[in-house]
Formats: C-alpha cells, sequence, structure tokens
C-alpha cells in the first residue's frame, strides 16, 4: 500500500474535492472546462491538478495545450484501507468508548 | 484465530457503560460499523462495516451491565458467492473499580470456547 498522506493532504482542500467530483462525475476533461466549472482561477486549478497529481488521483494526458485530465481513484481505495484498518480493532473501539462514555457524562 | 484479551478503564459507573453497549446508535458510533443488537437471548446481531463485510451473529448472553456476549461470523457475498469467516465468540464484561468502569472485551474462536465447556 502506497503512503497515504499525499492522498489525505489533497483531499483536505474543498476545491480539490471539487476538482475530483468533476473528474469522476463527468469523466476526463481540460483545464480550460474545469476552470469554467469552479469558482476559482485558472491558475488555481492549474495548482489544485499538480498537487492531485503528485498524490496520484489525477493523471494528464495529450498534449500540453488541451491536455485531459482524469480521476485515478486507485490511491483512494488505499487511503481507505488504512483509515478501515485503523479503526477495526478492539482497542481503537475500546479507546473509543471510553472517549464517548466520558464525554456524555 | 487467536484468542483476544482487551481492556479499559472507564471513568463512568457500569450502567452507564452498559447503555452504550445496548443502543443501537451508541453501539455504532464506538464499533466503528453500522451496528444493530438487541440485549436478548437468542437475538440477531449484524455489524455492517465500512469495507463492505457483514458479520452477523446471535446474543448469548445478557447480565444488564455486567456481561455481554454474542456469536457472530463474517459474510461475504451472497447467494451461491456466499462466504463464512471462522465463528467466534465475543464477550465484554464490565466490572466496577473505584475509577469507574473495568471493560473487558474477549474475541475467541467458538470452538475453542466449546472445548473448554463454555458454550
Amino acid at each position: 500500500m502506497t503512503d497515504p498522506d499525499p492522498v489525505f493532504e489533497a483531499l483536505a482542500d474543498p476545491t480539490r474535492r471539487a476538482v475530483i467530483r468533476a473528474l469522476a462525475d463527468d469523466g476526463p476533461t481540460t483545464l480550460t472546462d474545469l476552470t469554467r466549472r469552479l469558482p476559482v482561477t485558472r491558475q488555481a486549478v492549474a495548482k489544485h491538478l499538480a498537487v492531485l497529481q503528485d498524490a496520484g488521483l489525477v493523471e494528464g494526458s495529450g498534449p500540453v495545450r488541451g491536455r485531459l485530465y482524469a480521476f485515478t481513484p486507485r490511491p483512494l481505495t488505499d487511503a481507505m484501507t488504512w483509515m478501515v484498518d485503523v479503526g477495526a480493532g478492539w482497542d481503537e473501539r475500546l479507546a473509543r468508548l471510553k472517549r464517548q462514555v466520558e464525554r456524555k457524562g | 484465530m487467536t484468542s483476544e484479551i482487551h481492556e479499559e478503564t472507564i471513568g463512568a459507573p457500569p450502567a452507564d457503560v452498559w447503555g452504550f453497549m445496548v443502543d443501537p446508535a451508541a453501539l455504532s458510533a464506538w464499533f466503528g460499523a453500522d451496528a444493530w443488537l438487541e440485549p436478548a437471548v437468542d437475538a440477531q446481531v449484524v455489524f455492517r462495516f465500512a469495507d463492505g463485510s457483514i458479520r452477523r451473529g446471535v446474543v448469548e448472553q445478557v447480565e444488564r451491565s455486567r456481561r455481554l456476549t454474542w456469536r457472530w461470523r463474517e459474510q461475504r457475498g451472497a447467494g451461491f458467492a456466499l462466504e463464512l469467516g471462522e465463528p467466534s465468540r465475543v464477550t465484554i464484561e464490565l466490572e466496577p473499580v473505584p475509577d469507574g468502569t473495568r471493560v473487558r472485551i474477549t474475541e475467541a474462536p467458538v470452538i475453542a470456547a466449546s472445548a473448554r465447556g463454555t458454550a
């Protein structure tokens, strides 16, 4: 499994989540088209795409002009596996039980 | 599968901790799964986990504010593709201590438990 840190960092920003959502829903698209659909500048979208590419969540293909960006979900699966593993043990459950009971008291 | 014992001391009386065992919403929250459990012997238990797996079983022992035991096994797939995991028994014991409640959770294979005559 790959290091989940870049994935969580990439997902920590609402615009990047919006980019992922747009690519996942509508398929590969260009920077120009993404900019039209998001309330941020072309430069900002380009920066977010770079972060998403570093995290392995987006891949660009084709010539620079009109390059298509596509969602590549594999790192999300790894990150989800990581979260499930962390939360699934009895010790983690007991720790959550303790926090929740004591918070209520 | 080997037996696992996990313990934690919680700063609240056993009756308060018990409430988190027998209320499905509270149970789901600390369990990390969508849990359905009715605190009655022979009642069905169902836990749906975030990874899509499901564990089903049956309540075996209910001693209010003291002990809750159920038997469960993992189910993957359905119909002809249904796969069942090894059955195990989960025992949650609550013991009053000066600081609150000692919670001990034991998960053990059902076969081994039967061999010890506790089934």
